[in-house]
């Protein structure tokens, strides 16, 4: 009954050609070592990857298994055999709708994911924490996830060196 | 938002992480000390961190602790997306690093910070890290937090107080105040997050559950999440209280109309699992779900027929419905969707629909491939059952996936379906065989070719116009190969023998076969002509219909040691041959597959009974008639006299135990001798002077003779010891049990060098007990004719007994329990179960040591609880103590 609220068990992104893990996150102990983790990985891939069985949803060994497929790439969002298949729909949408968010629509492959894996994990914080979903909408997350901000860093730099040169050439002038 | 972690754009494979080395990551770890911080720096190394994380590298403790102190210094920095960052990694390491509550006060300090973005995570990280000494002292932060107006610090603190209740139930209890006023957030995911804390908050106290519930059910909840979950709390409360309120269905009832899918989808199937439902409200709940089966988007289709596939097994008929919607899923392009809805199509199916549901089926095999279509070949496998009626048209569907392309292991699976079929429903087999017959004319599977065959010349001659099928028979010892001319020649005899007016022709055709030049064709034609001619029926019905009664392997085995032993004076025995295999596998019973089982294409099956852990040694030891020759090299054997039987292996230590031991009983007519099978599985260990120390439970009956243990034992080289135990026939056989420990001298070995750390040490490993029971006095005959025989023993000698097969829930599996109790043959191929009967009769001959004739009839009965199987067992011979013995297998006297 309270399995609705953890929603998420594990969520992985496959590479597509082999089934290597690119990135991995389990919400509970079902698979508590790696070893556990990658032989499900690989028996969802064996299922998933096979062109002609058709995309999105399937159920294996007592998971319920979303997913989509992109270039090179494909993202898992898993749930308990009882969840509710659109819940999980709805996660795994929220995720690759935030993405594209945040990377303006550039085409979702696994450069991207790893490149910005930044953005990548923390979406994946913002909507899911512990199982439970945290929020659905896209707009809101990707706005959690890419804070804008000035750029401290370069801005403090650029006043030290201003400061610095008009020190210099005050004290050269002064001299 | 340009600031992805951007670098060169090289060419595709060259990703900036893949290579990453845990080891120099944390060496940058460095960056987090600089001062000023540099936030793009420090960035970059905490997302190669959490990538790590995520890659699934594992830290250390220290290394852990290192870095989530390293990482603490960056709580000076003003850089927001840095923060962000920050967080992600203090959370995940929290786990892992010691002392993470330093960071306490700096969290705390966090969550008075005017930005929304430190409020939210540090009570993300806050209720990692506190335990039930600390929060008391930081639970204002959490209530303050919970009642936010701001949804990200309101969400985030009521998912942490939800992972608190884990932790701490008793504090967090004292929130459900905030927690009531946030359920009025205007937050869709705060209402959500908010509901599910309160309901577990009281979840222990029903009333309370209930009254939440139903008020809740008034105010009108947003949140297509917290309404779902509304609707658990409603089965929930519907469940446990057997409320009559009918405000909790009329609730769920109500969001069907959702126009959100996860939402109405959550209250179709809510419905679906109610156990006294209207039919208005599983109509609605139907209707919601047919709609889906309609819908583009994959996930929704799957859902549907997943519910629709469950509700099939309660309300068949509240499915019929969406019948015509699920017809078309059965081409759909996801295969679960596809097979979920074959599977629910057949559940729901009638007499009157199932014809067009198979022709259905029948248009798209060819969209479909190998591996889907033995999924379908099983679903029409169990319409056969459920329809028997409805058989030809179940013939002529598996027939067409037999004629089409296809891999042998799918014709193997159909081909096991038609016999399945022809084996339920004796009325399809004149269908069947007519449309076989055809099928072999152009078979090319010679396998395949073999088994049909074998069927025909079973079935052929008991059908009303036997005739027929020899012309299809002939064709094949015209046209085909060695393999399929000889089983044809076979099938051919078996008219001859079991349809008289054939007879004359067979013998034509058996002639016509002499001159073959295949040698096994001309062999049986000319062993089937010469009884022909004699007709001795009596051996030609033992040749032609008996099953081999053993498993073949062994059989060939014991024919090259009676021929390498060079003394032909009493002509070989088939009892002889062990019957090893430990689970008993009729050929016909095989799993309920393939009467043929035992055939070439499934030889590995016929020797599953070799233990696992003695795989390397099978060679040497894998049937206990090589026995014969090794246990007469043994002297302290020589006078025992001829050995009468070997028991199958009993394992006495689990496979993947250090030791691994199982045993074999040899039984001599004044003597036993346990052969120990021992495997050492410790690569750093040598035994030496290994044996076994058995001690029976009554000494009375028998006497140590002699041990003889094993010299050394090294590593992963099985290898034998012995005991041998003498008992007086007089007295009866020693039924008794025995406790067995292994007892050896230890010598650890250094694996890498192969050097031995003398002396060792004396050390002993506890084994399985082992019983001596009937079967192992008790050998397998075979009769021809069994009921003839059975009323010519009189009935004055018979014992019957009746017992009970406690926790035997189907006949299938008493039947299987009896013989391999009593280790007979079966007979009158009376070990074939009709599926799902309620009784049965299974005969059984066997014969003792001294062979005399052994006849036993087993009458069962499931009990009413249809959890036990009630037996009546008569035993018949000539010897009534015999009978008691027989007897004794199941009844302690």
């Amino acid at each position: 009954m309270s399995s609705f609220l953890y929603t998420v068990t594990s969520f992985f992104i496959l590479d597509s050609s082999k089934g290597d893990r690119v990135i991995a996150k389990y919400y509970n102990n079902d698979f508590d070592t790696l070893q556990k983790q990658k032989s499900f990985e690989k028996k969802v891939f064996d299922k998933t990857s096979k062109v002609n069985f058709g995309g999105e949803i399937t159920l294996l060994d007592n998971y319920l298994v979303v997913y989509k497929s992109f270039s090179n790439i494909i993202i898992y969002m898993v749930g308990d055999q009882n969840q509710n298949e659109i819940a999980l729909l709805y996660v795994l949408n929220s995720f690759i709708d935030t993405l594209q968010i945040l990377f303006e629509n550039s085409q979702i492959n696994k450069k991207l994911i790893l490149d910005g894996i930044n953005y990548t994990l923390l979406t994946l914080d913002e909507i899911i924490d512990g199982g439970i979903i945290m929020e659905n909408d896209s707009v809101v997350i990707a706005d959690r996830v890419g804070i804008k901000a000035p750029d401290n860093d370069d801005l403090d730099e650029s006043i030290n060196k201003a400061v610095t040169s008009v020190k210099e050439q005050l004290f050269n002038f002064l001299k | 938002m340009g600031r992805i972690l951007q670098k060169k754009d090289d060419d595709e494979s060259d990703f900036l992480f893949e290579n990453l080395d845990k080891g120099q990551v944390i060496q940058e770890k460095r960056a987090f000390n600089e001062s000023p911080v540099h936030p793009r720096k420090c960035s970059l190394v905490i997302s190669q961190f959490l990538y790590l994380l995520s890659r699934g590298d594992s830290f250390t403790k220290t290394e852990a602790t290192d870095i989530f102190f390293a990482a603490t210094k960056l709580f000076q920095s003003k850089d927001i997306p840095l923060r962000r960052l920050m967080y992600l990694l203090l959370k995940e390491l929290s786990t892992i690093s010691q002392d993470a509550i330093i960071v306490i006060s700096s969290l705390t300090k966090d969550m008075s910070h005017k930005i929304e973005l430190y409020r939210a995570n540090a009570i993300r990280i806050l209720c990692k890290i506190t335990d039930s000494s600390i929060l008391p002292q930081i639970e204002r932060y959490f209530k303050q937090s919970i009642v936010e107006k701001d949804p990200h610090v309101s969400s985030a603190a009521l998912v942490s107080s939800i992972h608190l209740l884990k932790v701490c139930p008793e504090i967090v209890k004292r929130w459900a105040n905030e927690v009531q006023e946030a359920i009025s957030n205007k937050s869709n995911m705060v209402q959500y997050h908010a509901l599910a804390l309160l309901h577990r908050i009281k979840q222990h106290d029903r009333l309370a559950v209930s009254k939440l519930v139903s008020n809740l059910i008034k105010n009108s909840l947003r949140s297509p999440y917290a309404q779902s979950y509304l609707i658990r709390c409603c089965v929930e409360v519907i469940e446990e209280t057997n409320t009559e309120d009918r405000i909790f269905r009329e609730y769920i009832e109500s969001c069907l109309r959702s126009k959100n899918e996860m939402l109405a989808y959550e209250a179709a199937r809510s419905i679906c699992t109610f156990k006294n439902v209207s039919n208005k409200e599983i109509n609605s709940a139907v209707g919601v779900l047919q709609n889906f089966l309609n819908s583009t988007k994959p996930t929704l289709r799957f859902a549907a027929v997943r519910t629709l596939n469950k509700l099939a097994q309660t309300n068949p008929t509240a499915v019929i419905p969406c019948n015509l919607d699920m017809e078309n899923l059965i081409t759909d392009t996801n295969r679960s969707i596809a097979t979920l809805a074959i599977t629910t199509l057949l559940k729901v199916g009638n007499e009157s629909n199932v014809e067009r549901l198979i022709k259905q089926i029948a248009n798209f095999l060819g969209d479909i491939n190998d591996e889907f279509k033995i999924v379908v070949v099983d679903a029409i496998t169990s319409l056969s059952q459920k329809f028997p009626k409805k058989y030809k048209h179940l013939i002529i569907f598996l027939n067409k996936i037999l004629r089409d392309e296809g891999t042998l292991q799918l014709k193997q699976a159909t081909l096991d379906a038609i016999l399945t079929v022809v084996n339920n429903i004796p009325e399809s087999k004149e269908i069947a065989l007519t449309e076989l017959c055809d099928y072999i004319e152009d078979c090319d599977f010679p396998d395949l070719s073999v088994q049909i065959l074998h069927l025909i010349g079973q079935e052929g001659p008991l059908t009303s116009s036997p005739a027929q099928y020899m012309r299809y028979i002939y064709n094949r010892v015209l046209l085909d190969g060695g393999i399929i001319r000889a089983a044809a020649v076979t099938s051919i005899a078996k008219f001859g023998l079991l349809y008289e007016p054939m007879k004359e022709k067979v013998v034509i055709l058996l002639q016509r076969c002499l001159l073959d030049e295949d040698d096994e064709v001309r062999d049986r034609a000319t062993l089937y002509l010469k009884l022909f001619k004699e007709n001795d029926t009596r051996y030609l019905n033992k040749v032609l219909m008996d099953d081999v009664p053993v498993p073949l392997n062994n059989l060939q085995k014991s024919l090259e040691a009676y021929l390498h032993q060079g003394d032909f004076s009493e002509p070989f025995d088939i009892a002889s041959v062990s019957t090893v295999a430990e689970t008993y596998q009729s050929p016909l019973l095989g799993d309920g597959k393939s009467p043929f089982s035992t055939g070439a294409s499934k030889k590995g099956d016929s020797v599953t009974g070799t233990p696992k852990a003695s795989n390397t040694a099978t060679e040497e030891s894998s049937g206990p008639e090589s026995f014969v020759s090794k246990l007469s090299q043994i002297p302290q054997f020589s006078t025992f006299g001829k050995l009468l039987k070997s028991s199958e292996y009993i394992e006495l230590t689990e496979t993947e135990t250090e030791y691994v031991v199982n045993c074999v009983k040899h039984i001599y007519r004044e003597h036993i001798v346990f052969q120990f099978n021992c495997t050492n599985t410790l690569n750093e260990q040598q035994l030496s002077n290994v044996s076994v120390k058995m001690v029976p439970s009554d000494v009375k009956l028998l006497k140590y003779e002699c041990s003889i243990p094993i010299d050394v034992l090294p590593y992963g080289e099985p290898q034998q010891c012995y005991v041998a135990i003498r008992y007086n026939p007089v007295n009866g056989y020693p039924l008794c049990s025995l406790s067995n420990n292994l007892k050896f001298k230890v010598k650890e070995v250094d694996p890498s060098t192969g050097e031995l750390d003398e002396p060792g040490y004396d050390d002993q490993y506890s084994l399985e007990r082992m019983e001596i029971v009937p079967k192992d006095f008790l050998n397998r005959a075979f009769v021809g004719n069994f009921s003839e025989d059975w009323k010519k023993m009189s009935e004055d000698t018979q014992l019957v007994q009746t017992f009970s097969l406690v926790g035997v829930k189907s006949i299938d599996e008493a039947v299987k329990q009896i013989i391999k109790t009593l280790g007979m043959a079966p007979a009158e191929k009376s070990e074939v179960v009709a599926p799902k009967s309620v009784k049965h009769i299974l005969y059984l001959t066997g014969k003792s040591l001294n062979n005399q004739l052994i006849y036993v009839r087993a009458r069962m009965k499931l009990d009413q609880s249809q959890t036990n199987t009630d037996v009546e067992l008569t035993v018949k011979s000539d010897d009534e103590s015999l009978n008691d013995f027989v007897i004794s297998a199941f009844v302690e006297k």
